[in-house]
């Protein structure tokens, strides 16, 4: 993967830069020694790594906006960056760059039970809101797995999923309000806790921007109360295709679960070995569906859901009984990911995104390709909205193997755009997926995204190199030629 | 006179657009015309409308998406929707009538371009929460697509999301995703008589901060507060039970599933409601905390609230006055008086969003000024 050369006229300010930086916050939030720029090195996509130019950690939004207008003056590039567990790269640092750490801004500012919200900094962690407000009864919706270490900024800046979000929305949908800095410094505030502005949708496109459009500083979020009951269910089969019917069969029944989940025969065995949740090692797939509400409508879900698993021939049907047995057939899902690291000295997540019904199709070419590439594939899968992760088994101490794994799950992104779907249901593109971007969308979709960032950032300073697979000057981008009463569309040159 | 355009295919669209675009003429975009009262006025040479683009393209109930061009009209999406026991959740209005057009003339195109939700909003989201994908033509004159057809993609900027609500002057829709919901088993609400405007926003306020999942609140003064309650039909009673007891002793009837989709109908399209002629209509979104003083301050003739309490519609000669949140002017009177369609936005913000017109629509053809910038 090709990063913007770093550009020899920014390295020639950082000293400059480091002199303002040091006034402006202290010394301990400026980081310019070779050893404390690498523990910046790499997101949790750790195949890519490099050392940023220095490291900002401001505790304001105002440093914020100070810190981006010196970098505006002096153009430097920025890449913000929060809990830095990104699996697309997003957060990956630039040679010429500066790294904007924001787990400073870690403050919860204002709790609001009536109007069901939280406004917060950004460097909050996801899990962080939920208890903050558990004891009245409410949590923030969506639930990364990664919820414990992730911030609200980077789960806006990705529009992070969880398994909740079947029901429940993605980040943009449970966002009210933002306040963001944008490359020049300037400092805006949209939304509220109100429900809906006027003017463009700025907090729709701004969440999952991936850093490129602003940083955000704040949040406030939408809080939901808590259900009465909630209860799991347990299904194996002796086919995966099956085990895709029955997610079909449920929401054609007009069923929506809180959360619907699949796991293939090779995470369930890598589960059971890891932390024994006790699921049937023999089956083919297993769902762990999810229902919440009033006891009487989560009662009737769950007997549907049964009646239409038995109708396909399900190996097994669980319902939990109680909150503990709840968690445990959750523990080998949440588990899943470390778990596939145990059977393997390293693996590759991949985030595709495919119309449910053709997870057959999907599943059988997947196989093909593990043969053509010799790698195995686990599958862990958000089933009900029909987002895939699978995990692509390598070593990267096999010369080539980390390569072949990067082929390998390159070409199911391809597959998945090929059956209607999309290559990121929740990652992002970062760096990781940025070259694939043209299998996507055409140049003409891709100029128009990129004047989008223009309107922001009309130097390509923020998080430049991730996302868009070439970069064009934004006054060629907005130029229309017409020639003999004719509009032509000439090619764009870049960079 | 101004010249009308009904393409009936995508390149008739940006053909029409690209010889606007040489002749630096502007267009008034618009689908059904029925919003077209909606924003601030323009001074436009020609029209193109995309009602005649009125194919659905793909409807697959089992994902729960469809494909639709602009000009499929809302009443016809119902029907067909109906067929599978799906809806739009957003529950799309029909203003027509309250803005002086016929009842049933509103397309998809004119909801989603202007971002209209009905009484779900604060439990399910609006019309934005459920665009996956749109396709349109820019004021560059070319052809772009953004999103796709599933529900989970975070490939690149989320467009769709700001085409919503752009009132055409980003570009012509001419083809959208969407995510669709099963409809529910059944429901049934609660009707509770003589409440203070005070009591019914504590309580609505009160109600919703409870997992029953009320899909309605609203409050109409003089005739009372309207607590919807859908799902399957099993767990009705419960959920019933459960609201009466935070209801306590006041005087509640019970509206049943007709005449409860009677009553939010109403309440979704306003006209029934009768807002008087001679004042301006104005909607306002604003924290439900903070909807008793903008009452209070203006003392309006006529008013209601929606959204448990987040969206206030109410009759005013002045501009309403708040702090934060949004305002839209939607019927103005009949010899209309100068007012502005949206709240002044903070002079960062409306610079912002001059640049993404600016992104979008270069020369200022499509719908010029019709948001105010
Ligand atoms: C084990 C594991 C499990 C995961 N599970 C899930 C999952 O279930 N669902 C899911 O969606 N994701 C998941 N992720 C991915 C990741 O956790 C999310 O993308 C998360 O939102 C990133 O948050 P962060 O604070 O770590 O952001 P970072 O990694 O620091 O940054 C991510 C991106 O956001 C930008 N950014 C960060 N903060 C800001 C800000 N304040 N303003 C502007 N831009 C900003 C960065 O520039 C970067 O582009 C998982 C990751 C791991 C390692």
């Amino acid at each position: 993967m090709k990063m913007p050369d770093p550009e020899q006229e920014i390295l020639d300010k950082l000293p400059d830069l480091t002199g303002r930086l040091v006034r402006l916050l202290s010394k301990k939030a400026v980081i310019t020694s070779e050893q404390g720029r690498k523990a910046f090195e790499s997101d949790g996509l750790t195949a890519y790594r490099q050392s940023p130019m220095i490291v900002a950690l401001p505790s304001s939004t105002e440093e914020v906006s100070e810190i981006l207008k010196i970098c505006n003056e002096l153009n430097i590039k920025v890449v913000p960056r929060g809990a830095g567990t990104s699996l697309s790269g997003g957060a990956l640092p630039l040679a010429d760059g500066l790294t904007l750490g924001l787990s400073k801004l870690n403050k919860i500012i204002d709790i609001d039970y009536q109007n069901r919200s939280v406004v917060t900094q950004c460097g909050v962690t996801n899990l962080a809101i939920s208890h903050a407000v558990e004891d009245q009864g409410f949590y923030y919706a969506p639930d990364p797995s990664s919820q414990i270490a992730c911030t609200i900024g980077g789960n806006v800046a990705e529009n992070s999923g969880g398994v909740h979000c079947l029901k429940y929305g993605l980040t943009t949908n449970n966002i009210l309000g933002l306040k963001m800095v944008l490359m020049n410094g300037d400092i805006i505030e949209l939304g509220g806790k109100h429900m809906q502005e006027s003017g463009y949708d700025l907090i729709g496109l701004v969440t999952g921007s991936e850093g490129l459009l602003g940083v955000v500083t704040e949040a406030t979020v939408r809080i939901l109360p808590k259900a009465n009951v909630v209860k799991a269910m347990l299904i194996g089969f002796d086919d995966i295709e099956l085990a895709g019917e029955c997610v079909a069969r449920t929401i054609a029944a007009g069923i929506i679960p809180s959360g619907m989940e699949m796991m293939d025969n090779m995470a369930i065995n890598a589960a059971e070995d890891y932390c024994q949740p006790g699921y049937p090692r023999d089956a083919e797939a297993i769902l762990i569906a999810e229902f919440d509400g009033v006891e009487s409508e989560v009662d009737y879900f769950t007997q549907r859901v049964s009646e239409l698993a038995k109708e396909l021939g399900a190996t097994s049907i669980s319902i939990s009984k109680s909150e503990e047995e709840r968690n445990g057939f959750w523990a080998g899902r949440k588990a899943a990911f470390p778990a596939v690291g145990r059977i393997s000295p390293d693996y590759y997540c991949m985030d595709g995104s495919i119309p449910r019904k053709n997870l057959p199709i999907v599943l059988r070419r997947m196989n093909e390709l593990s043969k053509k590439y010799g790698l195995r594939v686990a599958n862990v899968f958000h089933a009900g909205d029909g987002n895939l992760h699978p995990l692509i088994l390598y070593d990267a101490n096999v010369p080539g193997e980390l390569e072949r794994a990067e082929e390998f799950g390159s070409d199911i992104l391809r597959l998945c755009v090929e059956v209607g779907g999309a290559l990121t249901g929740e990652h992002g593109i970062g760096v990781e997926k940025r070259d694939l971007m043209p299998t996507m969308f055409t140049k003409d979709d891709l100029n128009q995204q990129e004047r989008i960032k223009c309107a922001f950032d009309p130097a390509h300073r923020l998080n430049p190199g991730k996302m868009f697979p070439e970069l064009h000057r934004c006054s060629e981008l907005g130029k229309m030629h017409i020639h003999g009463g004719k509009l032509l569309f000439p090619d764009i040159p870049r960079f | 006179m101004t010249d009308l355009y009904f393409p009936t295919t995508e390149e008739q669209v940006s053909e029409c657009i690209c010889d606007h675009i040489v002749m630096e003429k502007s267009l008034d975009v618009r689908t059904g015309g029925s919003l077209i009262s909606l924003g601030s006025p323009m001074n436009v040479a020609s029209t193109l409308s995309l009602k005649e683009l009125n194919q659905v393209k793909l409807y697959e109930p089992e994902e729960l998406v469809i494909t639709l061009e602009p000009g499929v009209l809302l009443s016809d999406l119902k029907n067909l929707l109906m067929e599978h026991n799906q809806e739009l959740k957003f529950e799309p209005p029909d203003l027509g009538p309250l803005l002086g057009n016929d009842p049933g003339i509103g397309t998809i195109g004119g909801i989603i371009g202007t971002n209209l939700s009905g009484p779900k909003r604060f439990l399910a989201g609006g019309a934005r929460d459920y665009i996956l994908g749109v396709q349109g033509i820019s004021g560059f004159g070319q052809i772009f697509k953004a999103g796709g057809r599933v529900v989970k993609n975070v490939s690149g900027y989320d467009v769709s999301k700001l085409m919503c609500g752009s009132y055409g002057t980003l570009g012509a829709i001419t083809e959208m995703t969407l995510k669709l919901a099963p409809k529910a088993q059944d429901e049934i609400s609660l009707k509770i008589h003589d409440l203070e405007t005070e009591t019914a926003i504590f309580l609505m306020t009160e109600i919703a901060a409870c997992p029953y999942e009320v899909s309605g609140l609203a409050h109409i003064p003089g005739t009372g507060t309207f607590i919807r309650i859908e799902g399957t039909t099993a767990s009705l009673d419960e959920r019933i039970a459960a609201i009466r007891g935070l209801v306590g002793k006041r005087k509640v009837s019970e509206l049943k599933r007709e005449e409860s989709e009677d009553q939010w109908r109403q309440i979704r399209d306003v006209a029934p409601l009768n807002p008087p002629k001679n004042l301006p209509l104005w909607k306002i979104s604003i924290a439900a905390s903070d909807v008793l003083d903008v009452i209070n301050d203006h003392n309006p003739e006529f008013y209601f609230l929606d959204w448990a309490g987040g969206l206030l519609w109410m009759s005013s000669k002045d501009i309403p006055t708040f702090d934060k949140g949004a305002f839209w002017l939607i019927r103005n009177t009949e010899t209309p008086l100068d007012l502005p369609f949206n709240k002044s936005p903070d002079p960062l913000i409306r610079n912002l969003n001059k640049r993404i017109k600016k992104a979008f629509d270069p020369k200022n053809i499509l719908n010029p000024g019709r948001l105010g910038f």
